[in-house]
């Protein structure tokens, strides 16, 4: 069975008074196996944020079914909402969402505390983790004395300590130079050969690339989907571009 | 579009869309200008130099207006500090949408002139609508005649006119250097950048507990002597430099001990309280020390003046415990008889009757005393423990109490207005006496044992030759006995004050007279002082009240913009909703009651010095001061309770926004 399922997923927002209602999406069903890294891309307003925002149960389904490991997360209650996130599920987000208050080490730790590790299990799993991610000599710094590649670093790891099922990326490269995109890439690619799962929504091509499937959201629907299989990175990069160019120009030429 | 309508115009707009800052501070400066406007109209009132035993009030007032002058000034300026801070974002923007810094300086012109024209007019007219009454209740709490004819003051208005646009214009200077200090993007990026934990941080720490420490010692120690004032000063120095000293440094290393123990920080209920903390403290440690000063300000304030009010009238009784009392050397054309008869002539004339009248005859002097031994004073020079003895007879001493005592040679006793005197024997230069009794009660003069100002040694002597004897061992040996006449009268108000005044004619070329003391008048005087303090306390109590609530309100604001975006993170972080909210409570309350704690410890510690100040004013009523004290810090307690609660409804509402 796939790890992640999603089926006829439908959202309808309506607007405060009922008077609009406007569909972000349509029927969406996919299914992520174990050990999968996907990249989901579509322009903006394609309804890839509300996908992600109802996979992270932040949001809910109008209609359709969203199983983690064979739990319905529309059946979770709303006081369990929390802890099952922090559990199950890694983030990371575009604008890194580090708190000021914390050093980065402390912000790694956050999910772990909430959740009632003692001080020791925490440190045993944080020291190999921040090596991996060349943050190892920052831990005692501040979010504002960091530069933004370092910080998105260390929101990773913030995701990847609590081994979660599934490592959720919302524009992960969206708010860094190139250099450090690269370098995140790199790393995503490293913990998914690792066996990590993960499921990132992008717009770049560079992002998506690095990926083994990428799946292509057109208004609220799955409008394609692209296998590796064994291409290589630059090969990947044309299909996806391709697959771009159709999606922008009406999407009637090829198919 | 006309410049000239758009610059006033964004101005208005500027005020009102940041009507969350803007509105409060304008609240305050109305109430300023309301307070400052009814204290300069009474001190110009005409019927203030009229109103008879006012004298005082009218230098209290001054003093008062004075002090708000003083304090208004720098609260003015603070919030109006934090207004522009939080303007920065939007007064870059209009810069990189063309406006010249010339263009932003004249909408601040117009902006501080609203301002200005909102609080003075509401203010003013607050005042025209309640200065009468004001100064009616004023009138009833000095128990001064009702006198309606108070009228609206042109001066007041025009002094207050002057005070504020000098306010206002020191504001305008103030928010223009800032923004031409300042380039667009300076003012663009605003407060949102890290800080540096301070430097030296146990320094300033220990810095802070040191003048702490040293402020309350010196609060304690201190004695009502010719150095209180200046222990006074210091004390409150020390104390006001200690509080920022100890909210900036200490308590941020108290919470970084805690921080280091790793198995207390890295639980649940402490992770994010400690760190929050933490970082809420760097930021708002001047505002809680001055949150905490307010408070202790109010709380003293408060305490002070009402216990000296609801004290009066154990004051009075000390102070003039008898109606009148008429002090004289027997000569050609005065000696007891005469005044007997004088007196029964004068209260006829007045329609008044004299009772419970003693007369007697004593001998003082000012000796030195150490421990139980008095010795003569040796030159002019100040000398701290110069006390004064009077001598009284025995004979006179059993007519006047009723008494039967009987004294042997060298036997005394003993009568202290103030401590008691503590000795089974007493020295005056060489001669021993043994103390048979001390006195605890007369009828001639009041004791309290707690007094320390103008206390008097009264002996008790078997008869004029010992007191001679005494006279010449410790005092002045040329020094004969004075007389002393005193008595109550009753009657109708406007009989007793012709009385004083045909006693005071017959006493006028009379050069044997030493002191004529009128209660009546004094104690006139002193309520009016009093009720006049508890005005002014009053008053003071709620200017002091409105700066704690401002700076507390601009507090929240500041925090619950910073805490919006922190809430959302930690709820995507895998934090639930009753978590952030339970945790942003923790807080607040325990940042929030700090102050309060700190305030009612500053007042504990003061308590000691606060007693000896009273007991200048004749105030000895401990019991009074203590229960008073109690009452006024719950009082407080509660109001500051509720205005933790208001502002946090504000707080909450600028953290929802986003969610």
């Amino acid at each position: 069975m796939a790890l992640l399922e999603i089926k006829n997923v439908k959202k309808i927002y309506t607007s405060r008074f009922g008077g609009n209602k406007v569909q972000a999406l349509d029927s969406v069903t996919f299914s992520v196996e174990k050990g999968e890294y996907v990249a989901i891309m579509g322009e903006s307003g394609s309804g890839k944020t509300t996908l992600l925002n109802i996979l992270a149960s932040i949001d809910k389904a109008t209609s359709g079914q969203v199983m983690l490991d064979g739990r319905d997360l529309s059946k979770i209650k709303q006081g369990e909402l929390s802890a099952f996130r922090r559990d199950n599920l890694g983030f990371v987000f575009q604008d890194f969402n580090l708190l000021d208050t914390f050093s980065l080490q402390d912000n790694i730790f956050l999910p772990l505390v909430l959740s009632g590790h003692s001080y020791d299990e925490m440190h045993r799993r944080l020291e190999p983790l921040a090596k991996k991610l060349g943050i190892d000599q920052l831990l005692q710094k501040y979010p504002y004395e960091v530069s933004g590649g370092e910080k998105q670093r260390a929101a990773a790891a913030r995701a990847l300590i609590t081994n979660p099922k599934i490592v959720l990326a919302d524009e992960p490269t969206g708010a860094l130079d190139s250099k450090a995109s690269a370098r995140l890439l790199r790393l995503f690619s490293e913990i998914n050969a690792e066996g990590q799962t993960i499921l990132m929504v992008t717009h770049s091509i560079q992002a998506a690339s690095h990926a083994g499937r990428v799946l292509f959201i057109k208004d609220g629907c799955v409008f394609n989907q692209i296998y590796r299989a064994n291409a290589t990175k630059e090969e990947m990069f044309k299909k996806i571009a391709d697959t771009m160019t159709v999606l922008q120009t009406g999407g009637t030429q090829y198919e | 579009m006309n410049k000239m309508f758009l610059l006033p115009k964004l101005a208005f707009v500027g005020i009102k869309k940041n009507g969350i800052t803007y509105f409060p501070y304008m609240l305050a400066g109305i109430f300023s200008v309301f307070v400052f406007f009814v204290f300069s109209s009474i001190m110009n009132n005409e019927l203030m130099k009229k109103l008879p035993h006012s004298a005082y009030l009218v230098v209290l007032m001054g003093i008062g207006l004075f002090l708000l002058g003083v304090i208004l000034v720098p609260f003015l300026l603070y919030s109006n500090s934090f207004l522009i801070k939080r303007r920065k974002l939007e007064l870059g923007l209009y810069s990189i949408l063309g406006l010249e810094k010339k263009h932003i300086a004249i909408m601040m012109f117009f902006e501080t002139m609203y301002i200005f024209l909102v609080i003075f007019t509401g203010g003013i007219i607050l005042g025209v609508v309640f200065s009468k009454l004001l100064f009616l209740v004023l009138l009833n709490l000095t128990r001064l005649p009702v006198d309606t004819g108070f009228t609206f003051s042109f001066v007041a208005l025009k002094i207050s006119f002057y005070y504020f646009v000098g306010i206002s214009l020191l504001n305008l200077i103030v928010n223009l250097v800032q923004v031409f200090k300042s380039n667009p993007n300076d003012l663009m990026k605003g407060a949102k950048s890290g800080e540096k934990p301070p430097k030296r941080l146990w320094i300033s720490a220990l810095l802070g507990i040191v003048l702490l420490a040293a402020g309350y010692y010196i609060a304690i120690v201190s004695k009502v002597d010719s150095g209180i004032f200046t222990d006074f000063l210091l004390a409150v120095a020390l104390v006001v430099l200690g509080t920022h000293f100890f909210f900036k440094a200490g308590i941020l290393a108290l919470l970084r001990i805690l921080k280091e123990n790793r198995n207390f920080y890295y639980r649940k209920a402490n992770y994010t309280t400690i760190s929050g903390m933490l970082y809420r403290m760097k930021k708002s440690a001047a505002s809680l020390a001055n949150i905490c000063i307010f408070s202790t300000m109010t709380i003293i304030t408060l305490l002070c003046t009402a216990a000296l009010w609801f004290g009066t009238s154990g004051v009075l009784d000390f102070q003039y415990p008898f109606d009148f009392r008429i002090d004289y050397r027997t000569g050609a054309s005065i000696d007891r008889n005469r005044l007997d008869s004088m007196l029964s002539q004068l209260s006829g004339e007045a329609h008044v009757n004299v009772y419970d009248k003693i007369s007697y005859a004593y001998m003082d002097t000012n000796a030195l005393k150490t421990d139980n031994k008095f010795v003569k004073k040796s030159g002019n020079g100040f000398q701290s423990n110069v006390e004064t003895i009077k001598l009284i007879t025995l004979q006179e001493y059993n007519q006047m109490e009723r008494q039967n005592v009987e004294l042997g040679e060298n036997e005394v006793l003993v009568y202290s207005t103030g401590a008691d005197f503590g000795f089974s024997s007493v020295l005056f230069g060489s001669d021993t006496y043994t103390v048979k009794k001390e006195l605890t009660q007369t009828n001639f003069d009041r004791k309290s044992s707690v007094a320390r100002f103008g206390q008097d040694y009264y002996f008790i002597v078997k008869d004029q030759n010992t007191a001679k004897k005494i006279m010449a061992e410790a005092g002045n040996p040329e020094k004969d006995f004075t007389d002393s006449i005193a008595f109550q009268v009753n009657g109708e108000d406007k009989n007793k004050k012709e009385f004083a005044n045909l006693l005071s004619g017959w006493f006028k070329d009379k050069k044997e007279v030493v002191l004529l003391k009128n209660g009546i008048a004094g104690r006139g005087e002193t309520v009016s002082m009093n009720g006049g303090l508890l005005f002014l306390g009053i008053f003071f109590g709620i200017i002091f009240s409105m700066c704690l609530l401002l700076i507390m309100y601009y507090k929240q604001i500041t925090e619950g913009f910073d805490d919006r975006d922190k809430f959302n993170i930690m709820q995507k972080v895998g934090m639930s909703d009753a978590e952030v909210k339970g945790t942003i409570k923790r807080q607040i309350l325990l940042v929030f009651f700090l102050p309060l704690v700190f305030a009612v410890l500053h007042t504990l510690a003061g308590f000691g010095m606060i007693t000896e100040l009273l007991g200048v004013l004749f105030l000895y009523n401990r019991t009074l001061i203590i229960v008073t004290g109690v009452v006024v810090s719950c009082i407080f307690a509660v109001l500051y309770g509720l205005s933790y609660i208001f502002t946090s409804k504000v707080y909450y509402s600028i953290v929802r926004q986003m969610n």
